[in-house]
């Protein structure tokens, strides 16, 4: 028998994606990775868990895990699954610091929806709304542009994660927001002569009644020399609510002042609270573009009656600091308010520097939550319904591609390192990938409104025109 | 007869399709393996008709050789848009532009700018653009990124998988990257201070860069040849004020020179201030003279003068 000489060192394997001590909900697809060691020709790979253990070898580096067999570490381990790695370099085998993966017993939704497109700048080429289901990979999806002429849509948004309503926006050709709901498409045209644009950054009421948009004046520069490389930014916006039964755009003056920027806004989960970002309004746009500066602040509302409260409360004063908040989302059991935080401005997706912070609106803790968060843009985050788990946006692999990482968070607001959206074989996938995942989000099932449907929708409707109510 | 007309019209119909095929893809072959030479050949500088992307390409192709001021107004200019073309969200321009701002120094639009074209092809990818971004994101030092679009062309094979790999040893390594003869050039070209690209024009940005990068030959004459592009005297003798007699411009080029007659118009004497022979200035006194005699500019095809002489009559 020939003797095998290992030798053990005391550093990690270094994996993609990095699952290494992450936690994952026990309702996932396997976490298929890679090793990636040079002058490497044979890894074997130990999983287990409490009874349950198996070895699997690959020449290439990339370990695929059986479904069974990671169902059955799920299902009968004991909460920790063990990944041992061992390669062959130059004819020795060589055995990494072993690394654990905690299984949460909080299960997730089963979906999540997103946006793909290129990360670019003017021109969006081929794009759509797809839904992943997070137990399996398969994607599929909701809508595309191939079918309505290679038009921009963006900005989805589901009520209180519902599969079967949700609304989003085509842009150009087809113009309009489509608001599904029960299977039934509506297409309504929210530009309204005294608002000053159409409808964007939607966030839609649990109760289904009330969708809250900013209309914005956008528009984007590229920097020299900056490692953001693109600055979006506004010359003006506001925050208004959208009726959906009534067709009527409602906003109020403290949502809709000339003298601040008003912008991304999103409903607490009861409905009675309008949360949004403020900034002073900046005169000279785009030369003073690091003046921007946003608080979230809070306005009540009556979900009722469709009328705004009397004052603004601030909620975080990032400007004070010389900060900027953006981007409020409520949990769902309306105890934490998860932002994005950044230097300057309110579009984080281009910020280095914007990470996710947390505010216990019990006590007005802050937390900065650092095991979420990383060197590049963390950003564009959404609740699960259980509020233990948030999906979000993070440029913190090649620093341009975003990709959905999702991140355990207890119920006190403690959170645990993030894991990256499983995939059959994730190196080749994230690689060949020439998309960034854009606004993820969870859903509660699968959306079946089909592509075809929106296209036609799109091609056949007429919009309804929206009229407008100052409150 | 008539079935023979038909067969003979048909014969030279293909003749003429497979002749602009084989040229179009002789053009496009030049370009991606960046054979400014053959490119040029292409072309007879005494062409009437060219069309934009051709202008384009030819401007391209002498600013890589680095002879851009001496030798542009050979060939029929239509315009500064013959060096910047107006982007219209089209392929070809933002393929041009990525080409034009990347000899000009502009790093961060050469880069936006082949993302733009690269995304036109979708679903499918421009291999040419994927090698820019590739350059581009190496000059910034964005390694995964570079190394991302570096593994893409690597599968393409060939050529493509040749030239990637080639490009791994800069990956992580800014010394190399700075001491190498393409790239270090182009990245001193990025200015210390970071400004709004095109913000305030083309021009702020290429004198920026300038600034930044005074050894940079190719950025001081592509802005000198869109001045004259420009028809715009007042700024291109501000221009020659400025940079005549420096390291970068110690001697005028060509069509620098013939510009530098004509301003001896409003300033008597002004092209002895700026080195031009005085062979020079007797060719441009005798091209007025033949001009107002109405006699044949002929010999004088390929100067700036008749360039300026064009556009003024349009």
């Amino acid at each position: 028998m020939k003797a095998i000489l290992i030798f053990v060192l005391t550093v990690l394997p270094h994996i993609f994606p990095d699952y290494r001590e992450v936690t994952v909900p026990a309702n996932i697809a396997p976490l298929n990775f890679s090793v990636i060691e040079q002058s490497v020709n044979s890894f074997r790979v130990v999983l287990s868990s409490g009874p349950v253990s198996f070895t699997l070898k690959s020449r290439s580096g990339d370990i695929s895990i059986p479904e069974r067999k990671w169902q059955a570490l799920l299902r009968d381990g004991n909460g920790t699954v063990k990944v041992e790695a061992r390669a062959r370099k130059e004819g020795e085998w060589i055995e990494y610091k072993p690394f654990n993966i905690y299984i949460s017993p909080d299960t997730i939704d089963s979906y999540i929806a997103y946006r793909l497109i290129p990360p670019g700048y003017e021109v969006w080429g081929r794009m759509g709304i797809y839904q992943r289901c997070l137990e399996n990979y398969e994607q599929t999806p909701i809508a595309e542009n191939r079918l309505t002429e290679d038009n921009c849509m963006n900005c989805h948004s589901f009520s209180n994660r519902r599969p079967d309503r949700f609304m989003l926006h085509m842009r150009a050709k087809f113009g309009g927001t489509y608001i599904c709901k029960e299977g039934k498409i509506e297409k309504v045209n929210t530009k309204t002569p005294e608002t000053i644009a159409a409808g964007v950054y939607p966030q839609w009421s649990n109760d289904g009644r009330y969708i809250t948009f900013s209309v914005n004046d956008i528009a984007q520069f590229f920097h020299s020399k900056d490692p953001n490389r693109i600055e979006v930014f506004d010359y003006e916006s506001d925050v208004v609510v959208y009726d959906v039964e009534r067709h009527e755009i409602i906003a109020c003056d403290l949502t809709k002042s000339p003298d601040w920027f008003e912008t991304m806004p999103c409903f607490s989960p009861d409905g009675k609270s309008l949360f949004f970002c403020r900034s002073k309004a900046v005169d000279k746009m785009p030369r003073d573009y690091r003046d921007a500066r946003y608080d979230i602040v809070r306005i009540d509302f009556d979900p009722q009656s469709g009328h705004f409260g009397k004052t603004l409360e601030t909620i975080y004063d990032a400007s004070s600091s010389g900060k900027s908040a953006s981007l409020p989302r409520i949990s769902p059991d309306g105890r934490f308010l998860l932002f994005t935080h950044q230097s300057y401005g309110q579009f984080p997706i281009w910020h280095k520097d914007a990470d996710l912070y947390l505010v216990d609106l019990e006590d007005g803790s802050l937390s900065t939550l650092d095991a979420l968060n990383s060197e590049d843009s963390d950003s564009y985050h959404g609740w699960s319904s259980n509020g233990r788990w948030i999906v979000f946006s993070s440029r913190r692999d090649d620093g341009l591609y975003t990709k959905p990482y999702i991140g355990h968070i207890d119920a006190d607001g403690k959170v645990s390192k993030p894991f990256l959206l499983p995939q059959e074989n994730p190196r080749k996938f994230y690689l060949d990938l020439m998309y960034s995942f854009n606004l993820p989000d969870f859903i509660t099932g699968k959306v079946m409104v089909t592509p075809e449907e929106m296209a036609q929708s799109a091609i056949r409707d007429e919009a309804v025109q929206v009229r407008y109510r100052k409150d | 007869m008539k079935k023979f007309k038909a067969i003979t019209g048909a014969f030279i119909f293909c003749l003429v399709c497979l002749s602009c095929t084989d040229r179009e893809s002789a053009f496009k072959e030049y370009i991606e393996r960046e054979d400014w030479d053959s490119l040029l050949q292409m072309y007879d500088t005494s062409s009437d008709s060219l069309r934009a992307n051709e202008i384009s390409y030819i401007d391209i192709a002498l600013a890589a050789k680095g002879e851009l001021a001496e030798r542009a107004f050979n060939y029929l200019q239509g315009g500064p848009a013959c060096l910047f073309p107006d982007w219209h969200l089209q392929e070809w321009e933002a393929e041009i532009l990525t080409d034009i701002y990347y000899q000009a120094g502009h790093i961060a639009l050469a880069q936006r700018m082949a993302f733009e074209a690269d995304v036109c092809y979708a679903p499918e990818h421009s291999n040419r653009m994927l090698k820019r971004l590739v350059q581009t994101n190496i000059i910034y030092c964005n390694w995964p990124i570079a190394e991302k679009y570096i593994c893409i062309l690597e599968k393409e094979g060939g050529k493509w998988r040749d030239w990637a790999t080639a490009q791994r040893e800069f990956l992580n390594r800014q010394d190399l990257v700075e001491q190498n003869e393409e790239y270090g050039i182009k990245k001193r070209c990025i200015p210390d201070e970071n400004f709004i690209s095109l913000d305030r024009g083309i021009v702020a940005d290429l004198k920026d860069i300038i600034k930044a990068n005074p050894e940079h030959r190719n950025t001081v004459e592509i802005l000198g040849v869109y001045y004259l592009l420009a028809l715009d005297f007042g700024v291109f003798k501000e221009f020659l004020d400025e940079y005549y007699g420096t390291e970068i411009l110690p001697e005028l080029p060509r069509s620098f020179a013939e510009a530098a007659c004509m301003l001896s118009e409003e300033t008597p004497g002004y092209w002895k201030t700026v080195g031009v022979g005085a062979s020079t200035y007797r060719e441009y006194v005798d091209f007025k003279n033949r001009m107002s005699a109405g006699l044949s500019l002929d010999k004088y095809r390929g100067t700036y003068w008749v360039y300026v002489m064009k556009m003024n009559t349009r």
